[in-house]
């Protein structure tokens, strides 16, 4: 008859064996996936590295390409910061043209202008003086029949009219608001 | 002997945790900075693939340029919305418009303009646009009809200018044996100007091609009539005052 007197402990102990044998293979074969893994990272880092230097020496070849059109890029930037200005400028520019326009086709030959005023809101003050009643009509029969141009006249105010003595000026006094013209502008 | 044996047994004991350290300190020293490189490399790949990418683009746009439009288009620029204070092309181009209107034209004023304004605003850097005026009056004398027709010519001449004022006044010449009524318009006139920017921007900017509407703006500097300038060349001083 066999007496197994350490049975439990031999088991005890192969067991634990085996577990360290199979986590030290475990940890062999991590360590070896590791190593692959450095290796991977490595190339692919210097394979980055060259593709780097490829586009960095291309950028440098674009670079010297941009160099040798800088006049053209500086004209063109030129160009784009006057822009912005004069668009705001040459719209104000075509409304001013047009509302002189429509002061000047207002006033007949011999009329003395002391000066036309625009306001902000708009309205233009017209004073001068004109020789004779003729003129004055004439004027007049201007501001009420304009309806072509740019600009047209929207509300004429006669603020005032003085007529000094005979023979003399009449000086007048208008307060103009013109509107664009929608038949004009579409 | 024994103790050699002891040592042996203690790291054939502790084999699996050395191994596990030396794996954790490979991971930390060697595969740690490995990574990093790559992480970096990898992210300047991205950025020089944009810039490579924004450079390309630009070179496109810049080589789509017509050299010579754009060298006409800058000149015409230059006459209608100039750089600097027009003063001469003014002169010039109002004494032509005038003559050709068959008009005298004389009693010019000059406002320079405040240069501390100027530097005031720059100071604050309220000033987005750059815009200047260059603000002067001036007489034109004639008949009552060649006055008009100059005061319409003299917003479609380059430089662009403004009327601000205007005040028109009957004279007659006595010296003349048949009456002239001459009239004499006295004219406030505002003209701009935008010094160019100062700097092109990096080389990696992008070049901001124009728009149709932009394209139509510039078309429009056609329709102003520019008068040759005739600067004098000639030397008209001492150049050296102490020889």
């Amino acid at each position: 008859m066999e007496i197994d007197l350490f049975g439990q402990q031999v088991k005890k102990l192969a067991r634990k064996q085996k577990a360290k044998r199979m986590a030290l293979q475990l940890l062999i074969f991590l360590l070896l996936i590791l190593a692959i893994a450095m290796i991977a990272i490595s190339g692919t880092s210097l394979l980055v590295a060259k593709e780097n230097q490829k586009t960095e020496d291309k950028i440098g070849l674009i670079k010297t390409k941009i160099d040798d059109l800088r006049e053209i890029e500086s004209k063109q930037v030129y160009l784009n910061s006057k822009l912005n200005s004069f668009e705001s400028l040459l719209i104000t520019h075509e409304k001013h043209q047009g509302v002189a326009e429509a002061v000047f086709n207002l006033i007949p030959s011999g009329t003395t202008l002391k000066g036309f005023d625009v306001s902000e809101d708009g309205v233009i003050t017209l004073a001068g003086s004109v020789p004779n009643w003729e003129v004055l009509s004439q004027l007049l029969a201007n501001v009420r029949g304009n309806k072509s141009g740019l600009m047209q006249i929207k509300e004429a105010k006669v603020k005032k009219i003085v007529f000094s003595q005979i023979g003399s000026d009449i000086s007048f006094d208008i307060s103009l608001v013109l509107s664009v013209n929608s038949a004009v502008n579409g | 002997m024994v103790s050699n044996n002891q040592s042996k047994s203690i790291f054939k004991d502790k084999q699996l945790l050395i191994l596990a350290v030396m794996s954790v300190v490979m991971v930390i020293v060697v595969l740690g900075p490995v990574l990093t490189q790559l992480k970096t490399r990898l992210s300047s790949k991205k950025k020089l693939a944009e810039q490579l990418g924004q450079l390309n683009e630009k070179l496109t746009s810049l080589s789509g340029i017509e050299p010579v439009l754009i060298d006409e288009r800058v000149k015409k620029m230059e006459a209608v919305f100039p750089s600097q204070k027009p003063i001469v092309q003014l002169m010039s181009t109002l004494s032509k418009l005038s003559e050709q209107n068959n008009l005298i034209f004389g009693g010019v004023s000059l406002q320079p303009g405040s240069l501390e304004e100027e530097a005031a605003k720059t100071k604050k850097g309220k000033t987005s646009t750059d815009l200047r005026d260059l603000r002067f009056g001036f007489q034109v004398g004639g008949d009552f009809d060649d006055i008009l027709n100059f005061m319409k010519g003299l917003e479609n001449v380059a430089p662009l200018m403004k009327i601000e004022k205007i005040g028109l006044s009957i004279k007659t010449n006595p010296l003349l044996s048949v009456k002239t009524t001459l009239v004499v318009a006295d004219v406030q006139v505002a003209a701009f100007y935008q010094p160019p920017p100062k700097t092109l921007g990096s080389i990696s900017s992008p070049v901001k091609l124009l728009s149709r509407q932009e394209e139509a703006l510039l078309n429009k500097l056609t329709s102003f009539k520019t008068f040759e300038t005739v600067v004098p060349v000639g030397q008209t001083g001492k150049q050296n005052l102490f020889e």
